[in-house]
């Protein structure tokens, strides 16, 4: 396991937000969680980057407890983030960002990078000096996923990338994480749109108000009929 | 005189820019009053003062100012506005008016509540243009000023770090998901601030040729925050203008208008115009937030 959740509890003060759940995440697989907003979602993407910390419980990653690491620290160990809402710096150019994404490296092909990742986004290197901010949505999806692969993660975790997307951009983003996992790249997805999340996973988790309660290969989540009427409208 | 007006207006205008720019940069980060800004540097330039006193030439002193400006606001920024930076707007602001008293009534124990003749000790000349009166302290402040001010801005744009400040200012939880230590950047940005603010006050010093104890506060604090205001909370090239317009107004109110009552004028002034533009002349252009 790349990773390893356990018996995870996080608090907003007295309100439980995760009650003990417990997930892994093999290497090279796509593992998405699902659940309705509120559930808890963003709680544990939040507390496996480090910035909350839980009451108990423990995160495993690559065989090293970072239960209660630095958030910088946690990039640097290879687990990058796309938060949710996007979150590009808008301020800065599309360049400074992927810049930005790229502050733990050392070695010299960042700029090799940028280039590849412009190749593939034709959209983003066009713009490359204008101001994030003034990105469409979907760009600005395309823009922090790239920023997060900066990174060279060995642990991609995306939160709700399809959220306020246009329906034709959300199939595009989807289309985008099943190519980074078909490349090998180990990715927890978080999303309300359980069924495009399920199709393109190989793990599936749901969460129900801060607990996990199923977990099985997403190709039998798609099956069963509970998930079908709770998630996938019947 | 309107040119010697204009020339003595740009020498005040980058005094105050240099005191801005630390304070801006923290305001700009953090949104937060930074009421500690001129006090905590003061103690640097008596560091400064003394140390001139003992004969150590003006260029080691202002560096060892500069560096006791430095630790200083590391350690008030460790212990006094860490522990309370998600506590809301309020407690940072209290906090930093706290150290402001601690580190004046520092001062008074130390060195006295008098005010001391200072001067860098360079021979002062001046030369004259066209009746324009130039003094060679004139040159020198507009000179490292202007240096500065290039040096930042370049800094902020070009490097892996001055970007990473870029970054903490518009999030801080998407900063540090790049793997940015946003504590230790937070720390040097409030360190570089007073360093600064130390070079801005002896400037002040030898401009003015005096020091006390009160200086930091009703000469920097509240300059720096006019200023800041002035231009545009959080940006660079606002709080060097803010600058410049405070100076402008203080120089020009003085010879034409009334001396004694400068800053009451200079107050009114800026209190219409912020009722006109809230936001300064140049706020920090803050794209959509989605």
């Amino acid at each position: 396991m790349l990773l390893e959740v356990n018996n995870l509890t996080v608090k907003y003060g007295e309100i439980s937000a995760l009650k003990g759940i417990s997930l892994n995440v093999k290497e090279g697989e796509l593992t998405t969680l699902i659940g309705a907003n509120g559930a808890g979602k963003t709680t544990l993407l939040k507390t496996i980057s480090g910035l909350l910390h839980p009451v108990s419980g423990n995160i495993i990653f690559n065989g090293k407890d970072i239960t209660n690491t630095p958030t910088d620290a946690i990039v640097r160990l290879g687990i990058s983030q796309c938060p949710e809402g996007r979150k590009v710096f808008p301020r800065q150019t599309i360049y400074e960002n992927l810049k930005a994404g790229a502050f733990v490296r050392k070695d010299n092909e960042v700029e090799k990078d940028i280039e590849n990742f412009f190749e593939r986004f034709p959209r983003l290197k066009e713009r490359r000096n204008q101001k994030s901010g003034s990105l469409s949505g979907g760009e600005q999806q395309m823009l922090v996923i790239c920023r997060a692969l900066m990174a060279r993660p060995k642990l991609l975790l995306l939160d709700e990338p399809s959220m306020g997307l246009a329906p034709i951009v959300v199939s595009e983003v989807f289309d985008i994480i099943k190519e980074l996992r078909d490349s090998g790249m180990t990715i927890l997805l978080i999303e309300q749109n359980a069924k495009q999340a399920l199709k393109i996973a190989d793990t599936g988790y749901i969460i129900e108000v801060g607990n996990i309660v199923a977990g099985d290969t997403a190709a039998e989540l798609l099956k069963s009929e509970s998930v079908k009427k709770a998630y996938l409208g019947g | 005189m309107f040119f010697q007006h204009l020339v003595n207006a740009l020498s005040v205008g980058s005094v105050y820019a240099l005191l801005a720019i630390g304070y801006n940069m923290v305001y700009g980060i953090l949104e937060k009053l930074n009421f500690a800004h001129g006090d905590v540097y003061a103690v640097g330039c008596f560091v400064t003062y003394t140390l001139m006193l003992w004969q150590i030439h003006p260029v080691l002193a202002i560096l060892a100012g500069m560096l006791v400006g430095f630790v200083l606001n590391l350690i008030v920024e460790r212990f006094a506005y860490r522990p309370v930076r998600n506590a809301g707007r309020i407690v940072p602001t209290i906090s930093a008016v706290g150290i402001a008293y601690i580190m004046r009534n520092f001062i008074q124990a130390i060195w006295g509540a008098e005010t001391y003749p200072f001067s860098l000790g360079f021979e002062l000349k001046s030369i004259n243009i066209g009746g324009v009166v130039i003094g060679t302290l004139q040159l020198y402040i507009l000179a490292i000023a202007i240096i500065l001010m290039v040096l930042i801005s370049m800094a902020l744009k070009y490097t892996k770090w001055g970007q990473s400040i870029i970054c903490i200012s518009q999030s801080i939880p998407t900063a540090a998901l790049m793997g940015i230590p946003v504590n230790k950047v937070i720390a040097m940005v409030y360190g570089i601030g007073a360093a600064l603010g130390v070079i801005g006050g002896i400037l002040f010093c030898s401009y003015y040729q005096f020091i006390f104890m009160g200086i930091g506060f009703s000469y920097g604090t509240m300059k720096a925050w006019m200023a800041a205001i002035w231009g545009g909370i959080g940006s660079l090239k606002g709080s060097i203008i803010g600058a410049m317009v405070l100076g402008l107004s203080e120089i020009f109110v003085s010879a034409y208008v009334s001396s004694a009552y400068k800053d009451v004028f200079v107050w009114l002034i800026f209190i219409v115009f912020i009722l006109i533009r809230p936001k300064g002349m140049f706020p920090a252009e803050i794209a959509e937030k989605i």
